[in-house]
This record gives structure tokens, sequence and C-alpha cells, in this order.
């Protein structure tokens, strides 16, 4: 039985009856939303003129004799306050148990509102602390929720909890106004994980906070360009990996990169790395023009003067550049 | 329990600096909204009540309906709030909005709501007193065309949000054999259905709530195709 049909089952033994909203709670695990204006005056003027037509569904507080907890129809609710009705018409259904509870919110929610990543992320870990389920495919289809965004949110989930709360105190802005943004961290997440994993010497004296605050401070005192920059830690890795730059050189730049939030990660990697990666780039170029040349020549095609042109200029340019590196 | 629990911080703000306007004007802010029923005749439901009610020092009220976000119509629930307003006598009703735009100020006086402005340092400006605010009534044909339209959107719109969180409920059997690319693709069309449907009745309703005494045949039309039409969802099958 899916979630949807057990709520269906459950609501189908409650009774209809018509209640002051007054008396109505918010769920205390839908994650707090917040509606701009604009998107509540349909459904106020709808309320008004022809009343509320779809029941809420609520279950009696079990804490509070009297007062109910709402299932579903939070919009309705809280258009019903804003228009002072001393009545709505309410489902009353019987107390969910907590993962029930939690499994409905996402499913009644879900398809409706944008719910910012870090309140999935909390609500995905209250499910998983009482269901114990922990894997991405079965959390997806208890909840609902994409495959990726379980996995975004579980990403999110494993940053320190002052960082989620940063996270949590900016959700209800603007996107341009946040500072300690979901994808922010995201990033943050990704970039330490690599820092850790191929530079284990640089990292292994900081604990995974101490980074993670130490890149979230590029964010606050604005160093970064965009919160992609922190990509550049991986091919700053990557340089050493692949020998493109001493990897002394590289582990020197991450330590400056964690211990100077003023210097962003692009920087970094354009004073250390982005020079090797383009004599790497020269060097796969001029690897495929000698293996073309070798061939052409081999096959015996007859050399067109254009060409012949191009590469004198070429051997001119050669005889420079190891001219000048001598 | 109010609504103010959930309340946008932008309105929130907004709030406070009224309150200390409210002051400002030398009025009493209301400890307690007083809700004014609307009467049968009115064939309104609910109560005028307002975000904030401040007392003079002869009990006049003043109901305060907040727009943090500028609009050039007033919505139609706080325009029959502010109709009905004067034959309750139960108190003025004003809008308070940190700026406005031509069409706004005539909507709320054709509305027969006052306006006062917020200014930066949180006292009100009157644009428009809510004694010249007098209502201005829509010929009977129009307005019941008004309703009409509004009805007919609201009922495309529950039929289509039906579908889509139909085909939502759904979603997780019939994802179940998808590989996680191609689901969460699907998973997130039907998401997207939603909200482009959501942005269409927002549209809709505010170019109702826009419809005035002078609205030409011509511009109702427009209206109506649009209603007819429905939004452009991608499909969803």
């Amino acid at each position: 039985m899916t979630g949807v049909e057990e709520f269906e089952s459950v609501q189908a033994a409650g009774g209809l009856a018509e209640i002051d909203p007054e008396l109505i709670s918010a769920n205390p695990d839908n994650p707090r939303r917040f509606f701009n204006e604009e998107r509540l005056d349909l459904l106020r003027t709808s309320i008004q003129e022809v009343g509320v037509l779809v029941p809420l569904i609520v279950y009696e507080d079990p804490s509070e004799n009297g007062r109910f907890v709402l299932m579903d129809g939070e919009r309705r609710w809280r258009c019903s306050l804003d228009l002072g009705l001393q009545q709505v018409p309410a489902n009353i259904i019987a107390a969910p148990n907590p993962l029930d509870n939690l499994l409905r919110m996402f499913n009644i929610h879900n398809v409706r509102e944008d719910w910012p990543l870090v309140s999935v992320a909390l609500s995905l870990r209250e499910v998983m602390s009482i269901s114990s389920e922990v894997g991405e495919k079965r959390l997806s289809e208890m909840t609902g929720l994409t495959r990726s965004t379980v996995r975004r949110a579980k990403r999110l989930l494993s940053i320190p909890e002052p960082e989620i709360e940063l996270i949590r105190n900016e959700a209800h802005l603007d996107r341009s106004k946040q500072v300690h943004r979901e994808d922010l961290y995201l990033e943050i997440e990704a970039a330490e994980s690599v820092l850790r994993s191929e530079l284990p010497n640089v990292a292994a004296p900081y604990s995974r906070g101490q980074i993670i605050r130490a890149f979230a401070e590029k964010a606050e005192v604005g160093s970064l360009n965009a919160i992609t920059d922190f990509r550049f830690v991986a091919k700053l890795a990557k340089a050493a990996d692949d020998d493109i730059v001493d990897r002394a050189v590289v582990e020197a730049a991450a330590i400056q990169l964690i211990t100077e939030s003023n210097l962003s990660p692009r920087t970094v990697f354009d004073n250390v790395a982005a020079e090797g990666y383009r004599q790497q780039t020269l060097q796969r170029k001029a690897q495929v023009l000698s293996v073309e040349l070798a061939s052409s020549l081999h096959i015996g095609i007859a050399m067109s003067q254009a060409l012949r042109l191009e590469l004198e200029s070429l051997r001119a340019a050669i005889d420079d550049a190891l001219g000048a590196s001598e | 329990m109010n609504a103010q629990v959930f309340e946008d911080p932008v309105k929130t703000d907004m709030r406070a600096a009224c309150e200390i306007a409210i002051d400002q004007a030398g009025l009493q802010l209301s400890p307690s909204l007083v809700k004014i029923p609307m009467t049968q005749e009115s064939g309104l439901r609910g109560s005028l009540i307002g975000d904030l009610q401040s007392l003079d020092a002869d009990d006049n009220r003043i109901f305060y309906f907040l727009r943090a976000v500028p609009i050039d119509a007033l919505p139609k629930w706080i325009a029959n709030f502010a109709r009905a307003s004067h034959a309750l006598d139960a108190g003025e009703v004003y809008i308070v909005v940190r700026d406005y735009t031509p069409a706004f100020k005539q909507s709320c006086a054709d509305a027969g709501a006052g306006i006062l402005r917020l200014t930066d340092d949180n006292a009100f400006e009157t644009v428009l007193a809510y004694s010249e605010a007098t209502p201005v009534d829509i010929e009977q044909a129009l307005a019941a065309r008004q309703s009409e339209l509004r009805r007919g959107m609201e009922l495309k719109l529950e039929l289509m949000r039906g579908e889509i969180e139909q085909r939502y409920q759904r979603v997780s059997h019939l994802v179940a054999e998808m590989n996680t690319e191609i689901a969460d693709e699907y998973v997130n069309r039907v998401e997207q259905e939603y909200k482009t449907l959501d942005a269409w009745a927002t549209e809709m309703s505010a170019k109702l709530d826009a419809i005035r005494a002078d609205t030409t045949p011509a511009a109702l039309a427009v209206i109506e195709d649009a209603v007819r039409t429905g939004p452009l969802l991608n499909g969803g099958d």
C-alpha cells in the first residue's frame, strides 16, 4: 500500500466537521515555507466569493485538547485566516504516527511547492532516522522525491549543523540575496571531498567542518567570482596527479586556499596550474600534428603550397620558442 | 495561531514599520484584530479584518492591508472588503504600500479604498484618503461576466491541477522501472507543469482584478480568450 493509499484509507475513517481556523495549528513536520501575497490572492478571492470547497484535512492535536493539526490544505487555511472566516470545512482523521506524518507531508506537498532543498533535507533526515532507511532508491519511493534530489539532500546533510543553520536562516530570501546558498554548499562539499581524497597531506590537519567553514568564508567576504569557482579545486588537485605541476607546489597553494579567506580557488588555480594546463594542451596538439604529418608523408600525398607556408611559419615559431626556452 | 507565523519576511518587516508609522500618526495600534462579518447581502464570506488595525481617540477604527510588492490592480478580495466597508460603517480601509502606480491608485479609488505610502522613515503619507474614495459601481452585466470568467478560470485550474496531481501520485509506480535520469526528467516535467499552471493562474487572476467599469469589450475578450486557451504545458501524458 502506498503512502497516498494509506492516507486515503485513514481519511475515509474520519468525519467532516466545521472548525474555527484559529483552532488549527500548522503541521510541525511541514517545512516552514513562505508564500508571496500575489500567489494567494487568487485563492482568497475564490474563498471569499464561493467558500472553501475542498475540506482541509486535520487531526486532533494530541498535546492540546480542542485544537487540531493541519495535514492538508495549508493555503486554504492561511487564506481563511486572512479572510476572517469563522469556520472552515475539515475532514478529521486519526492522528498519524510520526513516520506516516512525515511521508504524508512529502506525498501531499511535494508537487505543489518548491521546497528549499534544505527543508527537504531536514525532513528526509527525520524519515531516515525514524525508518532506519538510508537507500537512495527506497527513500525516493517512500517520499516521491527524485533520486537526484535525495542524493543532493543527503550531501547537504553531510555538512556541519551550524552551516545547515546558516542555509536555513536565509532560505526564505530571494536567491540573489542569499549568501549561504544550498548550491554553494554542494560545491563546497564536493571540493572538500576532493581535497581530502586527492591531497590528503593538506586536508589531514583540518577537520571537515573547518575546511567547509574556510570555504564558506570566501562567499561571505565576496572573494568568489561564482560558486562554481570551487570546481577549480579538483582541477588543481588533478594538476598534481597528472604531474602538470609539482605536488609540493600544489599542496602549498591548497593550504593557502584554506587559510586565506580572500583567495578564490580560481585565482589559486590561475596562479599555480593554469599555465601547466595550457602547456599540456599545446603538447597534445603538437603530438596530434606530429602524428598527422608523419601519416601524410607516409602515404605520399603531395603537399599544397598553402600547407607548406603554414608549416614554415610553424617551424619559425617553434625555433623561436625553443630558442627562448634554452 | 495566525497567518503571521508563515508570513513572508518582507511583509513582516513592513508590518513592523507600519506599527511605528501608526504610532507616529498619533493613533493607537489595536492589540487584537476585530472581525467585522460581511452581511448576507454582500454575498461575501468572512470578515473585514486586515493585517493591522488602529484606533483614534474617538475609537474610530482603521483597517490596514499591507502590500509589500507593487501591483497594478487591487486584488479583488481586498476590493470587495473595501466596497463593503462603506456600507458597514465599521471603519476606514487603507492599503499600505511602499510604492504605487497610477493604475493601482485608480484601482483603489474605484474600490473605495484609501492608500497610505510608507516612507523610508516609517511614516505614513496619504496618497488617497478613504473619505475621498467612493466605490464605483461596475455595471451589473460586466460584474457578472467578471465573476463568470473567474469561476471558469478556477474550474479550469482545478481540473488541470487535479490531473497533474493524479499523475504525480502514481509517479513512483510509473518511474519504478526507469533509469534514474529518465525518472528524474519525468518527475521534473510534472513539477514544471504544476509551476507553469500556478504562474498562469496568478497572471489570470491579476488580469481579472484589473477589470474596471470602463474596461472595453475588446479588452474583456482578450482575457476571456486567455482563460479559454489555458496555460501552455509541456504535454504531459
